[in-house]
């Protein structure tokens, strides 16, 4: 496929074409066109900038995890197309590194042993312990890489696999509600780290949450999802600089909107 | 284990507890066999036990049997661990040639080891080979299902992540599924371990000329019923030391993660 | 494997196999089975029908020969069947079975004679045989002359076999079932019959001394292929045998001093078995004679143990202690 003479150059790192996802994979093409419960994903059609933040928000149970997985290469679509750089994705890709909810460190490593598997095809040991340590610095982890994960705290494991993404140098960071599990204060804080994380990497973050506050805090772009069967129900787009108060202005209006298009009158 | 002064203390007092329940037990025997005035020959006391115990240690003959079972256990015991754990890798990831091997092994199961003496004594003779196989037999099945359930149970998202960072190959088993695996083989490793201590003791009964089952039955046939006894003390105590060695393995790190998630 | 472990893993790795080597070495040394090529091995169990395995490896020095122990009958047939042993003290009727069966082996001499014994509790002191209709009887196994016997004693007594409950049981455990009323008699090969004795925990009913003289308990069977590839010395040895049983006759008090320190039983039994009364038991008649075979064939048929007519020259040999020294 010459992709110059069929598609223009794209700034978008992801491109969503017509994306259907049903369970019970039927070969009948009518099938997937009369929407039924079987179907999780209907005709998503939707673009992620380059070095965006973008969020995906929606109820729970919507199908977000589902979408992520297929984008990252975990899973296939029933029919269209996700492109990335403009080219079909065919698998998991190690430029494309994903942060799951929970239990995505590998237990029986250390801290420091997960952290190193993001660059262990760096050849020099010496320049891989230096990186490793680096990150365990940059997370806040600096003294627990000899840790197993079981002997840390909730919001130190997530910090460890995101220093295991990072190390890697990811062109997109997937991450799955991965503050879901941590306490309220952990969570305000790990939001934070977030900003500075994409201020200092050149990466995309495609970010699943269900907490309208934190997606308006952290996000370029969020897209909204509805109930299954799931659809784009809008895309929004957020060029609003850090540090954001959503309890005024501009800010504060389309929260309410996006609160309103959830379905929550009483938020506010 | 902490080595802080508490815990310390903690072991120590747990060991010392453990001595002396064991040493007021054997007192109560002794003490009953004297009060009822029980014939040696029906019930020995814990004195003539250990006497009957020297004589056989003085001989050397305990020596040589204990050697004896040791050297079929460690054999039928390794041979099978080394053919199970990794056809149990195979089955676990392959869901198409676990649930046709499934029926085969669930039903080589539940036979006793025990009955397989007959064919084992017509394929082996008589002598270490045919308790060997014993062994092989009552280890090699549970394994081998240990080891498939550990691997089939490893959470999807470790071996999505396996994926994302591109692991592969030998890696991939060695580094990965092994691991993730590895608490659950480990138990198998114990429990059959104790499986097979108790099935050498069986086994020894017939056909061979050493060991702790031949030490039970054939003081059993000289009418030396503390040697019979002396014999299971024995056999109790190392079957205790066997487990406590594999115990071990179970404390380490890279292995505790398991039981403290449960 | 993470780092930590690499050490962990390779260092349980090295020690499993020191430990392999450590345990293989201590075994060869200590229980080493020296390459049991050219001596011919002997299949024996710790009863006085066949004493005169011990007997001879005590005084035959300039034959050797390697008896071979068990402790129950099933397992001696299948080393026998299967090669690990040449020849072996067997009951007569498990001969014949194996014979019949195809096995080729040849029955070449007798291990004594009477030495059995029928035993009831103690606590029955005026029982006679018809006491034991409707009672629980213990035998070592239905392959023996014990079983035929006692079955041929009840009929006699008009007691048919459908009357008793009977179960087979290894002799060692016989006397201590006897004494826990687990069973009410027993018919078994000495010494367990006096075991029974001594212990009190039975009496004599019947010896086969009074009820059946002559009565054949074990036989030496030889196998066919050992026969033909090693005939002198097959032939030295059960000669040897055949000799030493003279000797018994001779010097039973000595011949119960080798029995209970070779079979690991007290003096005290060995001697009441030979000692107590002179024809308890019998070792200077071991020639077996066709018509004993085959009546014991015939009874054998007669209770269902055995199908078809048993050719008993083709089994029977006794060229072996008839021929002339070489």
């Amino acid at each position: 496929m010459n992709q110059s003479s069929v598609r223009p150059q794209s700034l978008n790192k992801v491109e969503i074409c017509g994306l259907y996802k049903v369970y019970e994979e039927t070969s009948s093409e009518a099938a997937l066109d009369s929407i039924s419960d079987r179907h999780v994903l209907t005709d998503l059609n939707f673009a992620v900038p380059a070095r965006s933040f973008t969020c995906f928000l929606g109820p729970s149970g919507c199908g977000k995890s589902t979408l992520l997985r297929i984008i990252a290469g975990f899973d296939t679509p029933s029919r269209g197309e996700v492109l990335v750089d403009g080219d079909p994705v065919c698998g998991p890709n190690p430029k494309h590194i994903f942060v799951f909810q929970e239990d995505g460190l590998f237990p029986w490593f250390t801290a420091y042993e997960n952290i190193e598997l993001g660059i262990r095809n760096l050849k020099d040991s010496q320049k891989r312990h230096e990186l490793v340590l680096e990150y365990l610095e940059m997370v806040g982890l600096k003294g627990f890489g000899g840790y197993y994960p079981h002997e840390l705290s909730g919001g130190m494991r997530r910090r460890a696999e995101v220093a295991r993404a990072l190390i890697a140098n990811p062109d997109i960071l997937f991450m799955d509600e991965p503050f879901g599990a941590l306490d309220f204060v952990t969570r305000l804080q790990m939001r934070e780290e977030m900003l500075n994380v994409h201020a200092m990497f050149p990466t995309t973050i495609l970010f699943i949450t269900h907490d309208i506050d934190e997606a308006i805090q952290l996000a370029d772009q969020i897209v909204l999802f509805t109930e299954r069967p799931t659809s784009v129900k809008e895309v929004l787009s957020l060029g609003y600089p850090h540090p954001r108060d959503f309890t005024k202005g501009d800010l504060a209006v389309l929260r309410r909107h996006i609160y309103r298009t959830m379905g929550v009158h009483a938020a506010l | 284990m902490s080595l802080n002064g508490q815990g310390l203390r903690n072991w120590f007092a747990v060991r010392w507890s453990a001595f002396l329940l064991s040493f007021f037990i054997m007192a109560l025997w002794e003490t009953a066999v004297h009060v009822f005035d029980v014939k040696p020959e029906r019930f020995p006391g814990v004195m003539q036990v250990l006497r009957g115990l020297w004589e056989l240690i003085r001989d050397g003959r305990l020596l040589d049997y204990i050697v004896a079972s040791l050297f079929r256990v460690t054999w039928g015991y390794l041979l099978a661990v080394a053919l199970a754990v990794p056809l149990g890798i195979f089955l676990g990831t392959k869901p198409f040639w676990r649930m046709a091997v499934n029926p085969v092994i669930q039903f080589m199961r539940p036979i006793s080891p025990l009955a397989w003496i007959p064919i084992a004594l017509l394929w082996f003779g008589i002598g270490d080979n045919p308790a060997i196989f014993l062994i092989f037999l009552a280890v090699f099945f549970p394994m081998v299902l240990f080891t498939t359930s550990g691997v089939a149970g490893i959470n999807p998202t470790y071996l999505y992540a396996a994926s994302n960072f591109g692991i592969t190959g030998h890696e991939f088993y060695s580094r990965i599924i092994l691991q993730a695996a590895l608490p659950e083989i480990i138990t198998g490793l114990r429990i059959t371990l104790g499986t097979a201590w108790l099935v050498i003791v069986a086994a020894e009964m017939i056909a061979v000329k050493n060991g702790l089952g031949y030490l039970i039955v054939d003081a059993r046939n000289s009418l030396r019923m503390d040697q019979v006894l002396g014999g299971m003390l024995v056999i109790g105590f190392i079957g205790l030391l066997l487990d406590n060695l594999v115990r071990q393995l179970e404390r380490l790190p890279s292995v505790r993660w398991k039981r403290l998630k449960q | 494997m993470n780092m930590k472990d690499v050490s962990a893993g390779q260092r349980i790795v090295l020690a499993v196999l020191v430990w392999v080597i450590f345990i293989s070495g201590l075994h060869i040394w200590r229980n080493g089975k020296p390459f049991a090529g050219h001596v011919l091995r002997v299949g024996f169990l710790p009863i006085t029908c066949h004493l005169l395995c011990p007997v001879t490896y005590e005084l035959n020095k300039d034959i050797p020969f390697k008896p071979v122990r068990f402790t129950a009958w099933p397992e001696m047939c299948e080393a026998l069947k299967s090669g690990e042993l040449d020849m072996a003290f067997i009951l007569a009727p498990l001969a014949i079975t194996l014979y019949q069966q195809g096995f080729p082996i040849k029955l070449v001499m007798l291990g004594h004679r009477n030495g059995t014994g029928l035993m009831v509790r103690g606590n029955a002191p005026n029982a006679g045989i018809d006491w034991l209709e409707h009672k629980t009887i213990a035998i070592p196994i239905r392959f023996s002359n014990q079983y035929l016997t006692l079955l041929d004693l009840l009929e006699q007594a008009g007691i048919p076999a459908d009357n008793v409950n009977l179960v087979e049981m290894p002799p060692p455990d016989m006397p201590s079932s006897l004494a826990m009323g687990a069973v009410d008699a027993y018919i078994v090969g000495e010494p367990y019959a006096a075991a029974g004795e001594l212990n009190g925990s039975g009496r004599i009913l019947y010896l086969m001394k009074d009820v059946r003289p002559g009565f054949i308990s074990s036989v030496l069977v030889v196998r066919d292929d050992v026969l033909q590839r090693r005939k002198d010395d097959v032939g030295r040895l059960v000669r040897a045998f055949y000799a030493n049983g003279a000797w018994i006759e001779a010097h039973r008090m000595n011949a119960a001093a080798i029995g209970a320190r070779f079979y690991g039983l007290p003096v005290s039994l060995l001697e009441r078995v030979l000692l107590s009364q002179p024809d308890r038991v019998l070792y200077n008649d071991l020639m077996p004679k066709r018509q004993e075979i085959d009546a014991m064939a015939a009874a054998m048929i007669k209770r269902g143990l055995l199908k078809g007519v048993l050719n008993v020259n083709g089994l029977l040999d006794t060229s072996l202690i008839t021929e002339k020294k070489q």
